[in-house]
């Protein structure tokens, strides 16, 4: 029963050790995707100027240019193209100071997924003239609701004042209040009526997949050289340098796991040291050589490792599996997860060099840990174990 | 019923290797524990701590209502009462007072929305580490009616030192702000929102731009020891006049970090909770050798009449007197270590740590010597001992004398 | 609203017309060709204070027009000067004419509940709406029309719908009720204290209320106007913002 409990905490140790590696990875590659999909996309396009101020005169000259290479680009999943003003809306009631992001919906919708934090009504589905999508906690402050007529407000490029009437077609409502109340989104094409021209500050891409996206980049890049072309990695830096930072973390949570571990170790086969002491010492009165001892507990030991190694790999690469595919829930643990546009569903994923490494970590430290009990075992007087029989 | 507690007490010394080896399991326990959660939670707090330090102070008092609609019209005059309360309570080590509002600022052609914080310049130094922030120039004077501008202004304006910047806008109950103020000093935030439109003033200046003599927007709070911020708060706000004011914390300041925390707080509570299934196994395996190698003693007490479940009491109390010291023990040695590593924390090094300093935080993983982790997670340990007590209880109670004796 | 508003700082008598169109369009022409210099006060009341501005304006057709601030003291010697769709701003304390950038249009002007936009934006009472006289009604013993104006679908207003009555003897535009789509009335202006200023017969008093804010209100009161007064564009223009008085 007592090897039972060693080649426990062998499989334990390796399981959790695969485990938690895993689960960070996992974790940190979900940040980013949620990141990725609801906010950054893959790559953004500006004005070289724009992002200095975010002034609306930096808008991007020959959008057409920037379209034909995009779409001449075939690892190019989605991209779409936005307005970005600032402005005025105004209820019967109160007015505020907003940003006016204007989309087109077809292309948002294969690009991110701001259509799902929608509350009431729909987007840019209704067939009303000028819809416009207004967040929750800014309809509550004009005092309108779904249908209501609201004025819009901003300049074109000649700072001359436009304005027109838009009718909310939905609101949204994500858990930035400030978020809420501070944006508004119109369809392009209202801005461009309004403005008699196009006038486009942003365009944001996909790639089909995010191994493509380094290589797209550098082609975009040298090609669209009249614009600033960032990847997710300059715009986020935060997420590129996410499974960095939290590689030092793991470093120091798989060493307490590690040291936790081998106390146990240690513990257990002390215990069964002491507990065969009648057996040890027999055979050390009967003339074993002590250092054969040693390697006696020690090779058991090992051989307990050998049982308990596969068993927790595999045991670990099953885990993996199965909640590689059904994901874990956070939720039961945080809210908070959904509302900074995170997933709450984390899918594990490991390397696969990380097995072997694992696998040697734990069984060296086994080994380590066995030494003291071992040592233990020399201490061992042979006279009084065969006393106790 | 004392005897019962000798007893317990006898047997965990009877045999000392045993209780040493079982007490020592559970002192792991609670050492790595408490010193992984140490290290989770001191990360947060220093998160916390450089966020709250660039701006909102860990406590602000504003007229009531200030937070959700923020117009200089809902700014106050601090009555002294309100101002004894804060500065004589023994946790606070400074009031800050602000008038922060809005103005254009314009220059030759140009002009730009700024960000106006009316302030006394040598405790926002030492809430907001101004002088660190300092790139050229110098402070104003608190009487002057020169200001300190962010290096986005700066830039935007190709202005220097000793060049005057204009300021309109709107004042108190309506009246019209503005005039022309020199610059003496440049500021480099590392908060892209205050970098590129923050303008320092000296807060009578600011006063009396906007028509509002003797008026505050907020009243920040510094604490010396973020750990005694609750207390405070209650403090505070059991004397504070509640109709009128309003006290929030840098929770309510900065809803996005409480949010950032718990969502990242998820994945370190699946990872501790990992920690903790290993641990557990270490003490259930402790337990379970002492269970084996005791029943025979078991199996003799309850032939020579001990009832099982006097058997039973002893052998809870037993756990618990062990797992108590170990506990006590635990507590007493990680401390220092956690001590050690709040004082010299980890470096992270590399791009990943530069990165992080871009946005003014430290690239460290520093330890947290926060009292309730110790005591939640000894709690918690203890807690587990008595779980884990159930293996030998239940072999007690399925005890056959006979076949105990004869193992 | 503050579109009325603004048409009606400078509302002066009509001719007589007979369609509702033509009531409303005489009242804009009669605005272009006038020339005009008026003292007024201006005062706000908020539920927790009262602001009251002393002003003098002078103003061309409607593309150009002087704003001078004579009290309170605070803003003495400010002046707004506004060239077709541009505004200026002088302040003594700064010494220097500034222009104001199209991101502070959309702040209220000086505390009021008018934006610095609507100083320069044209009524579009006659353009943005259909009009149609509904009734007759009594206000201050005058006889007056009762006339709906209801925004046109493309048309950039917030209002769902707008009642103004105009006096049928003069034509003077004696109040005007303002509804949102639902129907609920939102604000409405009262115009009295009809009088002469010079030969025109003109309302000196008029009050902006907010129905649904409690303490809201505007008053606009002229003390004196002067017509068709000998001034020429040239004379609306930056340098002449230091000299005003």
């Amino acid at each position: 029963m007592r090897s039972l409990i060693v080649i426990g905490s062998i499989v334990m140790g390796i399981w959790a050790g695969i485990f938690v590696v895993a689960f960070s990875y996992g974790l940190n590659k979900q940040r980013t995707q949620s990141s990725i999909k609801n906010s950054i996309s893959h790559i953004q396009i500006h004005h070289p100027e724009y992002q200095k101020d975010y002034d609306s005169k930096f808008y991007l000259k020959e959008p057409e240019l920037i379209k034909t290479r995009l779409d001449a680009d075939s690892t190019i999943k989605a991209y779409a193209f936005r307005s970005l003003l600032n402005g005025m809306v105004s209820s019967p009631v109160k007015s505020s100071g907003v940003r006016i992001i204007g989309v087109n919906k077809n292309q948002e919708k294969e690009l991110t997924s701001i259509y799902a934090g929608i509350v009431k009504g729909n987007y840019f589905e209704s067939k009303r003239r000028n819809p416009i999508l207004v967040g929750q906690a800014l309809a509550e402050k004009l005092k309108i609701k779904l249908q209501s007529k609201v004025v819009l407000t901003f300049q074109d490029t000649e700072n001359n004042i436009v304005s027109g009437a838009f009718r909310v077609c939905g609101i949204f409502k994500t858990q930035y209040t400030k978020y809420d109340q501070g944006n508004v989104f119109i369809e392009n094409k209202d801005i461009q009526r309004l403005l008699k021209s196009e006038e486009f500050h942003q365009v944001a891409l996909l790639c089909n997949s995010i191994e493509q996206v380094d290589a797209t980049y550098k082609k975009l890049a040298t090609n669209l050289n009249n614009y600033e072309v960032k990847d997710w990695k300059s715009i986020s830096p935060e997420l590129a340098y996410a499974d960095k930072i939290m590689e030092s973390w793991l470093f120091l949570i798989m060493v307490i796991i590690m040291l936790a571990l081998i106390f146990g170790i240690i513990n257990t086969m002390l215990m069964a040291v002491f507990e065969r002491r009648k057996e040890l010492g027999m055979l050390m009165a009967i003339g074993m050589n002590r250092s054969k001892i040693f390697f006696l507990v020690l090779t058991e030991t090992l051989f307990l490792s050998i049982i308990g190694a596969p068993t927790g790999l595999l045991l670990g690469a099953l885990t993996i599996k199965i909640t590689s595919q059904t994901g874990i829930n956070l939720g039961i643990i945080a809210q908070g997860l959904e509302s900074v546009g995170l997933s709450a569903i984390i899918y594990p994923e490991i390397q696969p060099h990380f097995y072997l490494f694992i696998t040697i970590m734990v069984f060296v430290f086994t080994l380590i840990a066995a030494i003291y009990p071992s040592r233990k075992a020399l201490k061992l007087k042979p006279t009084e174990a065969i006393r106790t029989i | 019923m004392k005897m019962i507690f000798k007893m317990a007490w006898r047997n965990i010394w009877r045999n000392k290797r045993r209780s040493i080896i079982t007490i020592s399991s559970i002192f792991c326990a609670v050492f790595f524990a408490i010193f992984a959660r140490s290290f989770q939670i001191g990360v947060y707090n220093k998160m916390i701590g450089s966020m709250v330090g660039m701006y909102t102070g860990y406590l602000q008092i504003h007229q009531n209502g200030y937070w959700e609609e923020q117009s200089i019209d809902n700014s106050f005059i601090p009555d002294q009462k309100t101002l004894d309360l804060v500065n004589n309570n023994k946790y606070v080590s400074n009031s800050n007072e602000r008038l922060e509002s809005f103005a254009l600022t314009a220059r030759k052609n140009l002009s730009k929305g700024a960000i106006v914080m009316g302030v006394n310049l040598e405790k926002e130094d030492g809430l907001m580490g101004l002088t660190s922030k300092l790139t050229s120039g110098k402070f104003p004077s608190d009487t002057s009616s020169a200001i300190l501008i962010s290096e986005g202004l700066a830039s935007y304006y190709n202005m220097d030192v000793g060049d005057s910047l204009i300021f309109l806008g709107q004042g108190y109950h309506g009246a019209s702000a503005n005039g022309i103020y020199p610059v003496h000093g440049i500021l480099k935030f590392s908060m892209p929102i205050l970098n590129e439109r923050l303008v320092l003033m000296p807060i009578l200046a600011a006063q009396d731009l906007y028509a509002a003599p003797n008026r505050l927007t907020s009243l920040v709070l510094q604490i010396d020891k973020p750990a005694h911020l609750n207390k405070l708060q209650k403090q505070v706000a059991s004397k504070l006049d509640l109709d009128q004011y309003e006290l929030l914390n840098w929770k309510a300041l900065l809803p996005e970090l409480v949010q950032t925390i718990q969502a990242d707080s998820a994945g370190g509570i699946i990872i501790l909770g990992i920690l903790y299934m290993i641990i557990s196994f270490g003490i259930l395996g402790t337990l379970l050798m002492m269970t084996a190698e005791r029943m025979y003693e078991f199996g003799i007490l309850i032939s020579i009449g001990m009832r099982k479940g006097k058997l039973i009491f002893t052998m809870i109390l037993e756990s618990l007197m062990m797992g108590l010291i170990a506990c006590i023990l635990g507590i007493i040695v990680v401390t220092p270590v956690r001590y050690y590593f709040k004082a010299y924390p980890i470096r992270l090094g590399g791009k990943a740590a530069e990165s992080i300093e871009e946005y003014g935080f430290e690239p460290v993983i520093q330890a947290s010597t926060q009292i309730d982790i110790a005591l939640n997670h000894a709690s918690i340990v203890m807690l587990i001992v008595l779980i884990c007590t159930s293996y030998p209880i239940w072999k007690i109670l399925r005890l056959q004398p006979i076949k105990a004796m004869r193992a | 609203m503050k579109k009325i508003l603004y048409s009606l700082l400078l509302v002066f008598g009509t001719s007589s017309a007979q369609s509702a169109y033509e009531i409303i369009k005489r009242a804009e022409e009669h605005l272009r060709g006038a020339s005009n210099k008026a003292e007024m006060t201006i005062e706000i009341e908020r539920p927790k204070w009262t602001r009251t501005m002393e002003i003098k304006a002078w103003s061309l057709g409607s593309e150009y027009s002087f704003i001078l601030i004579q009290a309170p003291s605070r803003d003495k010697g400010s002046v707004f000067l506004k060239r077709d769709k541009e505004i200026w701003n002088w302040q003594p304390k700064i010494e220097k004419v500034i222009k104001l950038p199209a991101s502070m249009m959309m702040q209220s002007w000086m505390g009021s509940d008018l934006t610095n936009d609507d100083l320069v934006k044209e009524s579009s009472i006659l353009n943005d709406y259909t009009h149609q006289i509904v009734g007759d009604t009594i206000i201050q013993e005058r006889a007056c029309y009762t006339i709906e104006l209801t925004p046109k679908p493309e048309a950039a207003v917030v209002w769902g719908l707008i009642k103004t009555f105009i006096g049928k003897n003069n034509y003077l535009q004696l109040g005007s009720e303002f509804y949102d789509e639902d129907g609920y009335l939102i604000t409405t202006m009262e115009a009295s204290d009809i009088r002469y200023f010079g030969t025109k017969i003109l309302p000196a008093t008029m009050v902006m209320t907010p129905i649904e804010e409690e303490g809201k209100k505007t008053t606009i009161h002229y003390k004196s106007i002067e017509f068709n007064i000998d001034i020429q564009e040239n004379f609306f223009s930056k340098q002449n913002m230091k000299r005003l008085h």
